[in-house]
């Protein structure tokens, strides 16, 4: 298991990297953009094998970031690929991420029957 | 004998001004932004770390455990939506609270309660997904063109 | 034949005057308890204001505020002949649906934040002009709704630059006559759409800073009045990035004396309110010429004023396709 204080640390530096994009860029970055560029940056990356061994340092601080989200992605892709070939391509990254995408629209649905945006 | 382009000295004003912009402008508080992104991110990820160690001391196995903190994390960033917290974090912490799953599920279900009054098809049904599409749809392209090449180097 | 009571290149001087007999003013909850909280006619207590959407709020806020500017002067909404209007909203819902309810003959109208200054010039020429008698020019605007269409989900999270401004929730309505007691509408100067290449959507000053100077700027040549002339010029929603830019631009256009100077967005909040640069929305610079600013001129406190509302004409979709943001401002002459 990883150390408490490396998933602060890794998550920490993940989020950080986010903050310095917004601040820096042009004004037309917006958080749609982050959340786009995370995911798909994740996914690359672990599509050239390189977040794996974030996740192992790391744990939590990098699967939690939206960048662990497209790790999940490919690497179901990937997997999937092995077991079905070219139908794994389009199946794998969906079936990997099928808890967390339904969990996301459910809650997002729940929320809205049940509360009121304040104001 | 030349007289100037308008064009030209058009844009000759537009970059003073912008000049002048960049002078008046503030800029963000990049120290102040960056330290609270980076504890309050690290510390949604410490969270979630400590969900997965309960988990996996569970005897759960790692991938199971793995996505039942997502869930988890998701369900969480979605309550402290609905409870009208998860704004005035993100006001503070920036890409501390975007950049987390839990900032995933802030987008859904803040789109998706914004339009409840316009009804359930066509407010929330058809908002849901207004910001975390783009970042689905391009989480899906990237995976599958993984995919798709290494089915190619795989023939 | 040249127009009469044209004056240089975009102003108008009115033979008579026409005179602001009656007006209104309502803030939301963050206004009423900002520093001018006490000189709005209402203050609401929620966003809601009874109603079950915010956009039938502001349709409220705006048909209410109009009927209390005629009710002071004893009238109700058979007796107002126009009704200009407007709003931020697509179609400018708030205003139709308030023109429904009030049943006067009406004239909606879109200058962005600028609506206010736009609808009243307007009227002033219907009733300089012999046509109508008692016209009423309002605008309105409400913070979620204005998010809702042009920004994000009210609880998504957000982290705001600080050159970002807050949409006010308020509106202001005024009664304008040929003849009564009350300040007067003397002379009008149009804008031009001004488009400095400005593409910050959270920046709205910067972009429409270059808009007010340069209506200011034409109002005095066109007029070939001091720039000292007035007790005050304020302009709408610049917000503290777009006034200090509009200082720098009055000294580069060579405005000497300097004029006393302010922004309705600057002056609406105060600092621990939250709002980064200030308010804008129609309804920031009319509620606050509807209330605090005419309630001075009233009591002799402010004897000439230049109300020049500015607003940014661009759409979301604009501003994804990549387009600048291009910005209006059009100047009122009010005088006792």
């Amino acid at each position: 298991m990883v150390p408490l204080y490396m998933a602060f640390l890794i998550g920490g530096l993940l989020c950080l990297l986010g903050q310095l994009i917004m601040d820096l860029t042009k004004a037309s970055i917006t958080p749609g953009h982050i959340l786009v560029g995370y995911i798909s940056g994740g996914a690359l990356l672990s599509g050239l094998g390189l977040y794996e061994p974030l996740v192992k340092i790391g744990g939590a601080g990098a699967t939690i970031p939206l960048s662990g989200f497209g790790h999940l992605l490919t690497q179901g892709s990937l997997k999937a690929v092995e077991q079905k070939g070219l139908l794994g391509a389009f199946s794998g990254g969906v079936e990997a991420a099928a808890a967390g995408i339904t969990a996301a629209v459910i809650f997002g649905y729940l929320a809205a029957v049940l509360f009121n945006p304040k104001g | 004998m030349n007289t100037p382009d308008p064009r030209r000295w058009k844009k000759i004003e537009v970059e003073e001004y912008e000049n002048l912009v960049q002078q008046v402008k503030p800029k963000p508080p990049l120290f102040k932004h960056c330290v609270w992104a980076f504890i309050v991110g690290g510390l949604i990820c410490l969270l979630a770390q400590l969900i997965m160690n309960y988990l996996l001391n569970q005897g759960i196995d790692k991938v199971a455990a793995s996505s039942y903190t997502a869930v988890i994390m998701i369900f969480l960033g979605a309550f402290l939506t609905g409870i009208g917290i998860y704004d005035e974090l993100g006001k503070r912490a920036g890409a501390g609270s975007i950049v987390p799953i839990t900032g995933f599920a802030n987008a859904i279900v803040a789109s998706a309660m914004e339009f409840k009054r316009e009804g359930y098809i066509f407010g929330v049904g058809a908002r849901i997904f207004t910001v975390a599409g783009p970042t689905l749809l391009f989480g899906f392209v990237v995976a599958v063109l993984i995919g798709l090449i290494k089915v190619f180097f795989s023939s | 034949m040249p127009a009469k009571k044209k004056r240089g290149a975009q102003t108008l001087v009115f033979d008579q005057p026409p005179v602001l007999t009656s007006w209104a003013s309502i803030a939301g909850p963050k206004e009423g308890q900002g520093p001018w909280g006490q000189e709005f006619d209402w203050s609401m207590e929620d966003y809601l204001f009874g109603e079950e959407s915010w956009e039938k709020a502001e349709n409220k806020m705006l048909r209410e505020t109009v009927k209390k500017a005629l009710n002071k002067r004893n009238f109700d909404e058979a007796d107002a002949e126009i009704l200009m209007a407007g709003d931020l909203l697509n179609q400018l819902v708030s205003s139709n649906y308030a023109a429904r309810e009030l049943g006067i003959p009406f004239l909606g109208l879109y200058g962005a934040c600028s609506t206010m200054a736009e609808s009243l010039l307007l009227a002033a020429i219907l009733v300089d002009g012999e046509y109508f008698e008692r016209v009423i020019a309002a605008a309105c605007s409400h913070h979620y709704t204005a998010e809702r269409q042009f920004r994000f989900p009210i609880e998504q999270g957000i982290q705001k630059t600080p050159s970002s401004q807050w949409t006010a929730t308020a509106a202001g309505a005024v009664l304008l006559e040929p003849v009564g007691t009350g300040p007067r509408i003397t002379a009008v100067s149009i804008g031009k759409v001004i488009d400095m290449d400005q593409k910050d959507v959270s920046d709205m000053g910067s972009a429409m800073a270059p808009a007010a100077a340069h209506t200011i700027k034409t109002h005095f040549s066109d007029l070939n009045r001091p720039s000292d002339y007035y007790d005050l010029i304020v302009t709408g929603d610049l917000g503290k990035v777009g006034m200090a830019i509009t200082q720098e631009l009055f000294i580069k256009d060579g405005l000497q004396p300097e004029p006393n100077y302010s922004d309705c967005g600057v002056l609406l909040y105060d600092d621990f309110q939250e709002v980064y640069a200030g308010g804008s929305g129609c309804g920031c610079s009319a509620c606050f010429l509807c209330g605090p600013l005419l309630k001075k001129m009233a009591a002799g406190e402010i004897n000439k004023l230049l109300f020049v509302a500015t607003g940014a004409l661009m759409s979301p979709i604009t501003s994804f396709q990549g387009e600048s943001i291009p910005a209006i401002a059009h100047a009122v002459a009010i005088e006792n």
